[in-house]
């Protein structure tokens, strides 16, 4: 099929796709020279950044700026090795607690029935479809109540069982075979055991595409942070503040080098997992 | 399974039960004590992160406190302030906001979504070097916002700093303030919305990806055109797709704050809804009147919600 398909082309395809090609490219370079320059900056002595052309190359490669920027970018008391920490345990626990409270609600509906079941299950589809908007307020004043703002107990507002990772997760339950856990019960296993045992490893494929791609979406959340946790900035949130506070005259390539930093992890961990984020995210279902 | 309820309701064996009869008691009860285990917490997550919060929040909006004290008091005088502050008045901030967002609305409606629907297909098709547009248009979707933001700054800034700027100084041409105007304002973040927003294509192309091939090949046979396929074939059988993210960009029309935050603060006219929520919540001010504001844009938003619903139900029959 696929060579069928790029052996047919047209005449009039190729000129199409030769316009889109430039137009592509174009698009392209709007997106990755900015990253460029971003890194080329980073690496310039603050002199040659205020006197040269933005355009020019550096003079001299200062490399140390990386050094310089982990150890005296500071906002509101929080230093850049901190920052990383609370984008940690921010990103990697909403990521984990979410998506294991998802798994255990997505397994029971999509395997169990008990009386209401079915009912329940609709009326938590009819939640996820309807937001109320603008519940931030009430949202700000009972995590205030429950003391879980400025805290990483914030985590337990995020590890709840309805949303996108349970439709995934129920749908996976739902179409997965169902043998292995029979024979299991036949052994004698529990359903704790069948559980954590032969079902839940079975999502691995999906889960960890799910995973990666909230990690990378917490990471970058600065408006959580700057809401319910600002004592506590995420580098996301920190290099924000950092940008708003910065007299004139800061050290502008230690920042840049402070926003490269910033975005290594995620880049590094899309470059890694490219193909299954590529391949197996569609709205309806992600393929196991 | 009501045999299993009644079974779980008594205590005690029963006298004359069997032991086969015992044994699955015993499996019954298990099988209600696995499911409360697993969902016992979810559900008191759910009772307070929703029900508790949206409750506060109908509360709130009913509510006015007392400056400088814990006192509070019913009134209806948050919705009166909606109409007459923030759509009548000497700067009627909410009418500009909702004037706005549904320019970014529609900006994604109707550019964004029908760009995001060929570029999907173009990749589909396997176009020469798709996998590597396709890595590097998915970038905005991965690089944090708040560095987007500042490099898009810096490409338009109006003096020495700015990319764009400093090409212009070579042909004495001056770089107007974007930002910094209200003629300008609301245009560069909609440029800037159009610069990030083209990550769509990856729902778009694996939805097309998952079409049977059988369909579009018969279609190929029939000497269809590359526009009747996508207009007749593609888009009518990814459907589904199209109209559950509609209804996720309609579900977050008033809901993501967007890049407002991050470039002019509201000013130069540029607030919108969402971002107008925020700030209240940002700076703690008129909680209750931004709670009632809130309810306010859920009733408004509703209809759209139920036609965007009708919509994806409508076409819900093609399968495939």
């Amino acid at each position: 099929m696929k060579t069928n398909v790029a052996n047919s082309r047209t005449i009039g395809e190729k000129v199409l796709y030769t316009v889109l090609i430039v137009v592509f490219s174009l698009y392209s370079v709007s997106l990755l020279f900015p990253l460029f320059w971003a890194i080329l900056v980073s690496l310039k002595t603050h002199e040659e950044y205020m006197i040269n052309s933005p355009f020019a190359l550096p003079e001299q490669w200062v490399f140390k700026n990386y050094l310089t920027a982990f150890s005296t970018l500071e906002v509101n008391g929080a230093t850049f090795p901190g920052m990383i920490v609370n984008s940690l345990w921010y990103a990697v626990g909403s990521c984990v607690l979410n998506i294991f409270v998802c798994s255990m609600t997505a397994y029971i509906f999509a395997r169990y029935e008990f009386k209401g079941s079915r009912v329940i299950y609709n009326v938590l589809l009819i939640i996820m479809l309807m937001p109320i908007i603008g519940n931030g307020p009430a949202i700000y004043r009972v995590y205030s109540r429950l003391h879980i703002t400025n805290s990483p107990f914030f985590l337990i507002s995020t590890a709840g069982g309805i949303g996108i990772n349970f439709l995934y997760q129920e749908a996976f339950y739902r179409n997965v075979s169902w043998s292995y856990a029979e024979a299991a019960f036949i052994d004698g296993a529990n359903h704790w055991t069948v559980f954590f045992r032969i079902m839940m490893p079975q999502t691995l494929g999906i889960v960890s595409t799910l995973g990666i791609m909230q990690f990378i979406q917490y990471w970058n959340d600065y408006s959580t942070p700057m809401l319910y946790f600002p004592e506590l900035p995420t580098l996301a949130l920190g290099l924000y503040q950092y940008e708003i506070k910065m007299i004139r005259g800061a050290n502008m390539p230690v920042y840049f080098a402070g926003l490269v930093l910033s975005m290594l992890p995620v880049l590094i961990i899309f470059a890694f997992c490219q193909n299954s984020i590529m391949e197996r995210v569609a709205l309806g279902g992600i393929k196991g | 399974m009501t045999r299993e309820e009644t079974l779980v309701k008594t205590s005690g064996p029963l006298p004359g039960e069997e032991p086969k009869k015992k044994k699955m008691r015993k499996a019954d009860r298990t099988r209600t004590l696995f499911i409360l285990s697993f969902l016992i917490w979810p559900a008191l997550q759910l009772f307070v992160f929703y029900f508790v919060v949206n409750a506060q929040s109908i509360i709130m909006a009913f509510q006015r406190s007392v400056p400088g004290t814990t006192v509070r008091y019913w009134t209806l005088d948050n919705f009166r302030r909606i109409i007459v502050e923030g759509f009548q008045g000497g700067e009627p901030l909410l009418k500009e906001a909702t004037i706005n967002t549904l320019s970014f609305f529609s900006f994604n409606f109707f550019i964004m979504t029908p760009v995001n629907i060929m570029v999907g297909y173009f990749f589909y098709k396997k176009m020469p070097l798709y996998k590597v547009y396709r890595f590097i248009f998915y970038l905005p979707a991965v690089i944090p916002a708040t560095v987007l933001a500042t490099l898009f700054k810096y490409i338009i800034a109006p003096d020495s700093s700015g990319l764009i700027s400093s090409l212009l100084a070579n042909i004495g041409v001056q770089m107007p303030n974007l930002l910094g105007s209200s003629e300008y304002a609301m245009k560069t973040l909609i440029v800037y919305a159009a610069w990030t927003g083209v990550t769509g294509f990856l729902l778009t192309s694996n939805a097309m990806n998952r079409v049977p091939t059988e369909i579009v090949e018969s279609a190929r046979l029939d000497g269809v055109t590359p526009v009747q396929e996508v207009v007749r074939i593609l888009v009518p059988l990814i459907w589904p797709t199209i109209a559950t993210s509609l209804l996720l960009s309609v579900m977050n029309i008033f809901t993501s704050s967007g890049p407002i935050l991050l470039f002019t603060q509201g000013n130069h006219g540029t607030y919108t809804v969402a971002y107008w929520l925020f700030e209240k919540v940002m700076t703690n001010t008129n909680m209750e009147y931004a709670a009632a504001v809130g309810i306010f844009y859920t009733l408004l938003g509703f209809p759209f919600l139920l036609v965007t619903r009708w919509l994806s139900k409508r076409v819900e029959e093609v399968e495939y």
